[in-house]
């Protein structure tokens, strides 16, 4: 059992206080969808948790970039572009990587200072490294100078050979070979949200003339002009004229989870915490009522639905109630173990001192917080409460063997159903360029008990661009699952039986049998460690599978595939998840998996992933190994109340075989079991009190 | 009209105030938490300081109510609201608006509110001038505010509240730090009752004018 938290994990400042912002000059987006010029870089940085999206054109290339600052000084961004007249090849899509690292802040004097590559993982098409340079002058102008290495070389003894697959470092060429040298200028003008820029710009686009055929264009000049526009709809337009004989375009526009919704999230206002008769504390005359608790119970119900909570459990004593409640809601964990503290002063007879609340994740009790009544009354009016509550409560695990508890258990079976569309995007697999599908999912569940469900699901595509053949010699166990969906026809994408329990305190199950996903067929089991009062656990999950034959319901094709991971999961008090998977993956490849999410209190998650397994790059493909990123974006945020929705993708920049994981049907088990633990009740603890 | 709109805010006090609500206080199943419940859910359903209040109260209708009320303006949201107690704990006065907001004072001076959007969870108030604020920001972690406040009476004042006049002292407050500056003022009578006060909620609420109308 441990405190909730220390007080430095607050993260006080004023930095996030709305509109207490500095009128710093913004940075503002180039082509490639990271702080730039019109085609050259700066060395600035995005304000930090900026995801920004870009779409930017002009003769030759086209490109749509996802950008995000995973760290004030780190910003990440992933490019698919589409490339004409690139060498001896007319078209061709590319994804790519670009990585930007702020070595030095710009200070009074001194300029910010920033370390780049662009396509430092692909195919190297446009592969590029640079240091540059950038200082604001008069809070309204700013002058960058850099230099460039590969593309950005000005010069014709670039890398040419692209007969490769990319997907690899490339640490040799990194930095190496002739440099070129740009620069230019940034005004913002007195007009509000108007843009000026000039440049000069290294990028000699030697592939694109290269033997005077297949020019898309003239190049006349160094020189860029752009004059660009942001709106109060957070829509940046930029207008281009660049190298002397072309017209480009770019469009952006950028959210940030942590400056979350301007107008805030509204929460109904809880019941003030009830103060107590202080003659009546001794008085355990109610403990005669052999129903006190089931009256209790429903006293709480009426109190605790408008929050979306119900009580499970309860246990009652002269001085002491346990109570185990589930919640509907996607409102922050602490915020659930408040308004039951404050339901539970209205309720519990004056005689009662300790409050356990257990809360429930999915159906398994996983974490308990511990007060004393008189804590809790002082604290709601103590000029510095919250702190002060967060070093006295105590969380930790719910006993796996709770006797002597009256229960409400949810009533079963229960069946439900939906009816949604799905949209699903497939990148650089078996066609050359990104193709998407979409259409609608049905969905049933029938849950005997607290552990055993059984649930299905199918797909209609009713407009499917994905192309469905595959092409490698192997069987696709990787993401792209083309292969079984056919436009207008109806796919059955998982028929399980799936079963979740809690072993012992802190150990937590998951198994799985039947139709799993719309590839896979077999069975799958998990295991979850994780204290409550932790904020790291260790998983383990083994598998076994068969791919489905296409066009089928339950045809299986070739052996079975065994696959297992031992799982590593931290949460770090920044705010930073991270998450290793080490084993045989599904292509019967070793090695191991590894993903850092970076989680924000209102429900956004953004990470990124990658596996590295001792498949054969051949085998694998163009990529070479298993890499992309996540995206969740809570509904609630939004539209500015409290739902447990959220939407988002995660999105693989490649589609090979290595480092590929089964998806088990129904919720993620570390998620469930940590969802009301420390690691998620520690950063929000102030909506304890709200 | 005006009289429903009334008693709609004395029949919460009522249930708030007047009802014990606990297991073994009163008939088993019949539990006074209950009754309060729909009363603030009925109450709540209304949603009426959402609204500018269109009709005016007069002083016949509030000498109607027993429960004390007060009239809360929102500048930021340009919302109306009466509140009305609901609690008293050490000094601590809570008010509850039919639109599911809370404003909590000490001796007058705002300590918390509830139900907006970046809620004020507390104010340390730890001598006449240093001041914390700590908020709930955009990603529901705590933020603080610290500012240092001087105060002055700077006259004499007759102000109205609904249909009734006093002579009071205005005292303002100024107040800065943290990038930010504002002024409260406080109307007090002869007799220390403060009537009439415009404190500063926070960066994004602006002012709430407070009015004690009984």
């Amino acid at each position: 059992m441990s405190r909730i938290i220390a007080g430095a994990c607050f993260g006080l400042g004023l930095a996030t206080l709305p509109q207490l912002a500095s009128a710093e000059m913004e940075t503002t987006l180039g082509f490639y969808g990271t702080a730039g010029l019109v085609e050259m870089p700066t060395a600035d940085m995005m304000p930090d948790a900026e995801l920004s999206v870009t779409y930017s054109e002009f003769a030759t290339a086209s490109n749509v970039a996802v950008s995000f600052q995973f760290l004030p000084q780190l910003n990440l961004n992933y490019r698919i572009q589409k490339l004409t007249s690139f060498g001896s090849i007319s078209s061709t899509y590319d994804g790519s990587w670009d990585l930007n690292y702020q070595i030095l802040p710009e200070g009074e004097v001194y300029p910010a200072v920033l370390i780049g590559f662009r396509d430092f993982l692909a195919t190297g098409r446009t592969a590029s490294q640079y240091i540059v340079a950038t200082k604001t002058l008069a809070d309204q102008l700013k002058v960058t100078a850099g230099i460039g290495w590969g593309r950005l070389s000005d010069s014709d003894e670039i890398q040419t050979d692209f007969s490769q697959s990319g997907g690899d470092f490339r640490w040799d060429e990194y930095f190496d070979g002739p440099e070129g040298y740009f620069g230019g200028l940034e005004w913002q003008t007195p007009v509000e949200g108007l843009t000026l820029k000039a440049e000069y710009s290294s990028d000699s686009y030697v592939q694109e003339n290269k033997n005077g055929i297949n020019t898309a264009f003239d190049r006349e000049s160094d020189y860029n002009f752009g004059v660009e526009y942001k709106s109060r709809l957070n829509l940046i337009f930029g207008a281009y004229y660049l190298y002397g004989s072309e017209f480009g375009f770019r469009i952006s526009t950028t959210l940030n989870p942590k400056r979350g919704r301007p107008q805030g999230y509204v929460v109904p206002s809880p019941l003030p915490i009830q103060a107590r008769d202080q003659s009546a504390r001794s008085d355990l005359s109610w403990l005669d009522d052999p129903d006190v608790e089931t009256v209790a119970a429903e006293a709480l119900r009426r109190t605790l639905a408008k929050d979306g909570i119900t009580v499970r459990k309860i246990k009652l004593t002269g001085r002491e109630v346990q109570i185990i409640v589930s919640s509907n809601r996607l409102q922050p964990a602490a915020q659930t173990y408040g308004r039951v503290a404050r339901a539970l002063t209205y309720v519990m007879p004056e005689s009662v001192e300790t409050f356990v609340i257990g809360v429930q994740g999915g159906t398994m009790d996983t974490a308990q917080m511990t007060m004393q009544r008189t804590d809790l009354e002082r604290f709601e009016l103590s000029p510095n409460g919250v702190q002060q509550s967060a070093r006295t409560f105590e969380l930790s695990d719910v006993p796996a063997d709770l006797q002597g508890f009256t229960e409400f258990p949810r009533s079963y079976p229960r069946f439900n159903w939906s009816v949604r569309p799905f949209l699903r995007v497939i990148f650089f697999s078996s066609g050359d360029q990104p193709a998407a599908r979409a259409g609608l999912q049905g969905s049933a569940g029938l849950n005997l008990s607290d552990r055993l469900s059984f649930g299905a699901s199918v797909r209609v595509p009713i407009l499917d661009g994905t192309t469905q053949s595959n092409t490698s010699d192997r069987e696709n166990v990787g993401p792209d699952d083309s292969v079984y969906f056919t436009e207008l026809e109806l796919t059955l994408t998982r028929l399980s039986a799936d079963y979740v329990s809690k072993v012992t305190n802190n150990i937590y199950t998951k198994f799985n049998a039947g139709v799993l996903t719309s590839q896979f067929i077999g069975v799958a089991g998990e295991v979850v460690w994780k204290p409550a009062d932790q904020r790291w656990g260790i998983g383990f999950d083994i598998n076994s599978v068969r791919l489905r034959e296409s066009d089928t319901f339950f045809d299986t094709i070739g052996d079975n595939i065994v696959s297992g991971h031992i799982s590593g999961y931290y949460s770090a008090r920044n705010g930073f998840e991270y998450q290793i998977n080490a084993g045989r993956f599904l292509d019967e490849d070793w090695g191991a998996r590894f993903e850092v999410d970076r989680t924000f209190d209102n429900g956004w998650v953004v990470g990124v992933f990658a596996a590295a397994t001792d498949v054969a790059p051949v085998e694998f493909g163009d990529g070479r190994f298993q890499k992309g990123f996540s995206i969740q974006i809570p509904v609630g945020w939004a539209i500015g109340t409290q739902t447990r929705r959220s939407i988002g993708s995660r999105i693989a920049s490649t589609s090979g075989n290595g480092g590929a994981r089964l998806n088990t049907p129904g919720s993620d088990l570390f998620s469930t079991v940590s969802r009301f633990q420390t690691d998620n009740v520690s950063g929000t603890w102030g909506t304890f009190w709200q | 009209m005006r009289t429903l709109k009334v008693g709609f805010f004395v029949l919460i006090g009522l249930a708030l105030a007047g009802c014990d609500l606990r297991v073994g206080s009163g008939g088993q199943g019949d539990f006074g938490v209950g009754r309060m419940m729909e009363t603030i859910r009925a109450a709540r359903g209304r949603n009426v300081s959402t609204q500018s209040e269109q009709a005016p109260i007069t002083r016949a209708s509030l000498n109607q109510i027993p429960q004390k009320l007060v009239r809360v303006q929102l500048t930021r949201y340009g919302s109306t609201g009466f509140y009305t107690q609901v609690a008293n704990r050490r000094g601590n006065v809570t008010y509850l608006s039919p639109g599911d907001r809370t404003i909590t004072l000490q001796n007058g001076q705002l300590r918390m509110t509830r139900g907006l959007p970046f809620d004020l969870l507390e104010t340390d108030i730890r001598n006449d001038s240093d001041r914390v604020y700590r908020y709930l920001n955009v990603a529901n972690a705590l933020t603080e505010l610290r500012v240092s406040c001087r105060s002055e009476v700077v006259g004499v004042e007759r102000i109205e509240i609904i249909e009734r006049t006093y002579s009071t002292t205005l005292r303002e407050e100024t107040c800065r730090g943290g990038g930010v500056a504002f002024k409260n003022r406080y109307w007090t009578d002869r007799g220390g009752v403060l009537w009439k006060s415009q404190q500063w909620i926070g960066p994004s609420h602006g002012f709430a004018i407070i009015e004690k109308l009984n």
